[in-house]
């Protein structure tokens, strides 16, 4: 018997695969090649034909600086489509690399260009250009550079000056980089567990991090598009310890067409989408109400007016004082995409000014997204501009006293890298934000990473012990604890909770104010969730604020936060609970209990009937009834008899505890009263109730 | 003597005198037997009186042998004693007691012995009645402080202060104070207290403690002066020398504080102290490889001592050998698991290993152990 070892089989396929790439020949659509199949030749010629005119859009894409992947994709697919027929033709093998270089697939680009050079040296004078492109994407900025030159100096004239202005930015890009690349991020970029195969991009984090919206062309129950991708949804994760775990379609906004999360209010109750109405995008905003977000409205005025154009306005940002929208639009004066801003003119009539740019942020490139930081004075944005290690990378500006915004700086590397990474949402501590990218080695496509800053080098602490007294033989340890270096803390306070009514505890839609004292004017406004009482506001640090809170039928709440300047990043986790004071308003006492066919309370309704107790003690003019009501079991009588006893029993337990009698009715309303069927234990079991009525304030 | 103190002493006292003796205390008057020697006469025949004389004598004899025997208890416990044979010595000491209650340096060595067999309770009963029965020793009254220093510190001071009223002198009882006002953090007093007693006698060790008070209290420079003033008086200790090296290290001259860590380890070649303490200045020079070699010594000579291993710790650390350095912080845990300063450290070590959750658990724990930068750290990284 022969026994063939592994390795030797190893070492066989590896040489075979070699020899095989080594003299591989380039293999011609020509029918001489294809006898057998001619009419498989016929379409693949024609794929390559149909990918080829696709192409010509592409590359006049790409010279006006535009995106362009669903051009590079279609193109793509005709000639994968080829490709399938004849793998080995050097031109059809450079044509995918080239179009894979436009897509969120650039790292695939350099097998296929690799290919081409290895079937055939007769290639188009722009292999250089999109060689060089390949080297940058691995980062070996100087061979790049040769390659750029190489196609500057070997390209005829015309196709040259054709490509002058994007070769010139991406050896610009390369001569950079290392200056880029020389400032170290202490910052870890994970890939989050959340994306798919698919496109997974667009953050939006809320303030606290604890809620993330994002958007995915990951397979739903649509059908897919011409060029075999689904629709784009917005999709929603919580935070499930550390991490994003689990994703939930976000369905009230998704629809059978593209629908895109824009930006993320800081208390999460808003979200900026953009979406095509009469032939262009314009961004729309929905809110949760309770737990369903609503449809979504057109934000920035009316279409055609206020920050509203004729041409695209997709992705958003609020500002933290609520006042301003920052929003890419292609509509300004320069034509591509630039960030601007509108300002709220009349918030209840949606009246905005018009768009304003914010400045030099702006490049002759194409600006990706902006997001505000809660702390009112940092941008993050993406741009193809600036010094980009290339595509799109992400840059921080500050905001002046005068409103101006600074000059931007690159992030850095790993944050950025020369492929496309965009998109920047944050929490309002800092320490932790979402991106995108399209870099090598991600889950496929666009991907959202975790950008983990893990600031300054935390000092190591070494012991060193001393026998002080020398009668005592234990040792003490004399050193201190070594402090950190704290820097680049975000100065500003988060202040998140919940409104609740003092008594019942349920949650309360309440409308917030947060009151600069010193000026009196309202720094920003909120509204807590109806159905969680959930509220969150980020405010700067350096002023004194008063907050206030007003919910119909409750008593006003106020109170003073001073937060001084330079104190760093705090969060303030607070409930703050609403006094029900209208007359009529009817409240059940969920939490009073007694036992079946008894009337006296039992003692676990303390509790609730003393939050009552404070509320009456609080408010002296308000006069109640308390009545007690029961289900449909037993007779009609004695459940009249039980319920007002029962009644009684809660009135002598407040009479007990100070209440004055005549502030206090009591009735009991048996089983004629009903707020659920009957039918159900359920029902029955919300039937039994004691409540009580606001008679007089 | 302040009233506290008075009150002290007659609850004291009125402890002493209502405590039940466990030995037989019947005792025989000598002083009223008289014998006239002139006036001896031979007669056979015995009257009372010569009886009685005759039984006296008898009792006198059988006395003397009493007396001898019991000391000869005691003599032979005393030996036991010195040869740490403490449940042999008592048992001797408990026999000369048996012989003669009145025996105070029995009482005090037996109450020694006891205290040797973690009997301090009884130890103290011992030395009360040594004391009862010579209050001119106040050996029995040292025991009896140093009892009670343990966990009744106040009422250890009013003892060495009672001491301090009754004889002048006492140095002794003036730097036992001064230990006691130290670990009550009265460091004011603790320098008060070794200030008197080395106005009565220049010790080494009572130089030694108060330079580690004015240390305590921040002036460095007072600390050196008594430091090298103990070491003037006794070259011969080393942990004077580590302690002065480590006053030179919080003034900030490592070269000084080099020099006397080195000079530790020559007077004590196992001091094992002195090699981590010396290893972590070197740590801090960045001189890693004197610090690995003398924290490895330190490992070597006291392989329990979990500074050294946190010591190591930091060095891979600081190498970036992460998962070395936690191993090393684990082996300082296992050693001592409220070790918060190793605490501190793992959690940061564990971060750098991407174990967010177990750096957040050892800051938690830090800070719970009363180390305010893991809270810092709990804000920033763990929120």
């Amino acid at each position: 018997m022969i026994v063939i070892s592994f390795k030797r089989c190893l070492l066989f396929l590896v040489i075979f695969s070699l020899c095989q790439l080594v003299f591989a020949q380039n293999v011609e659509f020509k029918s001489s090649n294809f006898k057998s199949d001619k009419k498989g030749l016929k379409a693949a010629q024609k794929s390559i034909r149909i990918g080829d005119e696709i192409t010509q859009d592409v590359i006049a894409n790409i010279l006006e600086m535009q995106d362009t992947w669903q051009e590079a994709e279609d193109a793509l697919l005709h000639y994968q489509q080829a490709y399938t027929f004849n793998p080995n033709n050097a031109l059809l093998n450079y044509k995918i690399a080239s179009m894979l270089l436009f897509t969120n697939k650039k790292e695939y680009a350099k097998e296929y260009l690799d290919k081409a050079i290895i079937l055939s040296k007769e290639l188009p004078d722009e292999f250089y250009l999109f060689q060089g492109i390949v080297l940058q994407l691995q980062g070996e900025y100087s061979q790049a550079i040769e390659s750029y030159q190489d196609f500057i100096a070997k390209g005829k004239k015309k196709l040259v000056e054709q490509y002058d202005i994007l070769v010139r930015k991406y050896i610009s890009e390369c001569t950079t980089a290392p200056e880029v690349l020389a400032h170290k991020n202490r910052v870890w970029v994970d890939n989050m567990m959340i994306n798919s195969i698919y496109d997974d991009w667009s953050p939006c984090l809320s303030a606290d991090g604890d809620l993330l919206i994002f958007t995915s062309n990951r397979k739903n129950e649509n059908i897919k598009n011409a060029i075999g991708f689904y629709d784009q949804d917005i999709y929603y994760s919580n935070l499930s310890g550390r991490n994003f775990k689990n994703v939930s379609s976000l369905s009230e906004l998704n629809t059978i067409t593209d629908d895109v999360s824009g930006g993320l209010a800081y208390d999460g109750q808003r979200l900026l989408l953009y979406k095509e109405q009469d032939g262009n995008t314009d961004v729309f905003e929905s809110k949760l109400d309770g737990q369903n977000w609503s449809d979504a409205t057109r934000k920035m005025g009316v279409k055609l007016r206020g920050g509203n154009t004729e041409k695209d306005e997709t992705f958003a940002s609020f500002d933290p004082p609520d006042v301003k929208v920052y929003y890419i639009t292609d509509g300004g004066y320069s034509g591509n995409k630039d960030i601007y801003f509108s300002g709220v003119m009349n918030k209840e009539r949606n009246i905005w000014g018009k768009g304003q740019s914010a400045g030099v942020v702006n490049t002759r490139y194409e600006e990706g997204s902006v997001y505000i930081h809660p702390d009112a004075r940092t941008m993050y944005f993406s741009s193809k501009g600036h010094n980009s290690l290339g595509g799109y990378d992400i840059f921080v500006s500050y905001v002046d006293e005068l409103g101006h915004w600074g000059k931007p700086i690159n992030l850095g590397y790993p944050i950025n890298t020369p492929y496309d990474d965009l998109f920047y949402s944050a929490t309002a501590s800092g320490r932790y934000a979402y991106i995108t990218s399209n870099r090598a080695g991600g889950k496929g496509g666009l991907d959202i990473y975790k950008v983990t800053y893990w600031g300054a080098d935390k000092p190591m602490t070494s012991d060193y012990e001393d026998q002080l007294v020398a009668s005592i033989a234990s040792p003490v340890s004399d050193n201190l604890v070594s402090e950190p270096i704290i820097f680049e803390e975000k100065s500003l306070t988060v202040f998140k909770g919940r409104i609740l009514d003092a008594v019942t505890k349920s949650p309360i839609a309440a409308s917030i104010d947060i009151i600069i004292n010193k000026t009196g004017e309202i720094y920003t406004s909120a509204l807590s969730n109806s159905a969680t009482g959930k509220f969150l506001l980020s405010l700067p640090a350096g002023k004194n604020y008063g907050i206030s809170v007003v919910a119909e039928g409750y008593l006003f709440h106020s109170e003073n936060f001073n937060l001084p300047k330079g104190d760093g990043f705090n969060m303030i986790s607070k409930d703050i609970e609403l006094k029900n004071i209208k007359v009529g308003s009817n409240i059940t006492l969920n939490n009073v209990f007694f036992n079946t066919g008894k009337w006296d309370v039992k003692m676990d309704s303390y509790a609730e009937l003393d939050r009552l107790i404070e509320l009456l003690n609080d408010i002296p003019s308000l006069k109640i009834e308390i009545s007690g009501h029961t289900d449909n079991v037993g007779s009609k009588s004695f459940n009249e008899l039980l319920s007002q006893k029962r009644a009684d029993s809660v009135v002598k337990y407040l009479t007990q505890k100070g209440i004055a009698i005549n502030r206090l009715n009591s009735k009991g309303y048996g089983q004629s009263v009903p707020v659920a069927s009957n039918e159900s234990s359920e029902g029955r079991a919300s039937n039994r109730r004691t409540e009580f009525k606001i008679l007089e304030n | 003597m302040n009233r506290q103190f008075s009150l002290f002493f007659i609850c004291f006292f009125a402890f002493i005198s209502t405590y039940p003796q466990d030995l037989d205390t019947t005792q025989i008057d000598t002083n009223t037997i008289q014998i006239d020697t002139n006036t001896i006469q031979i007669d056979t025949n015995i009257i009372n009186y010569e009886v009685i004389f005759e039984d006296s004598i008898i009792a006198l004899n059988a006395k003397n042998e009493a007396f001898a025997q019991s000391r000869s208890a005691y003599n032979q416990g005393l030996v036991l004693f010195k040869n740490k044979k403490f449940v042999d010595s008592k048992e001797y000491f408990t026999r000369a007691l048996e012989i003669d209650s009145s025996f105070a340096e029995a009482w005090y060595y037996r109450g020694r012995s006891l205290i040797e067999l973690d009997s301090s309770i009884l130890a103290e009963i011992n030395f009360i009645n040594s004391f009862r029965l010579d209050s001119t020793n106040l050996a029995p009254l040292y025991e009896i402080a140093r009892l009670q220093s343990v966990n009744r510190i106040d009422s250890a001071i009013s003892i060495y202060n009672f001491i301090i009223d009754s004889r002048s002198g006492e140095y002794k009882a003036y730097y036992e104070v001064g230990v006691l006002f130290y670990l009550q953090d009265n460091i004011d007093a603790a320098i008060q207290s070794f200030t008197s007693s080395i106005n009565l006698n220049k010790d080494a060790r009572t130089f030694n403690d108060r330079g580690s008070c004015y240390r305590v209290l921040g002036d460095n420079r007072l600390a050196i002066k008594d430091y090298i003033t103990a070491i003037a008086l006794n070259s011969e200790l080393p942990f004077i020398y580590n302690n002065l090296a480590s006053a030179y290290r919080k003034d900030g001259d490592t070269i000084e504080a080099l020099n006397y860590y080195t000079l530790a380890i020559s007077k004590d070649s196992n001091y094992v102290l002195a090699y981590n303490n010396r290893g972590s200045l070197y740590l801090e020079r960045n001189n890693i490889k004197d610090a690995l070699y003398d924290i490895n010594k330190a490992i070597s000579i006291d392989n329990t001592y979990s500074p050294a291993f946190n010591n190591k710790g930091v060095i891979y650390h600081e190498q970036k050998k992460y998962l070395e350095a936690l191993s090393y912080f684990d082996k300082a845990l296992s050693l001592n698991s409220n070790y918060a300063k190793a605490l501190l450290n793992r959690g940061i070590t564990r971060q750098m290993l991407r174990d967010e959750d177990g750096a957040c658990d050892d800051w938690t724990k830090a800070k719970e152990l009363g180390v305010n930068v893991a809270n810092k750290y709990l804000v920033n990284d763990c929120n």
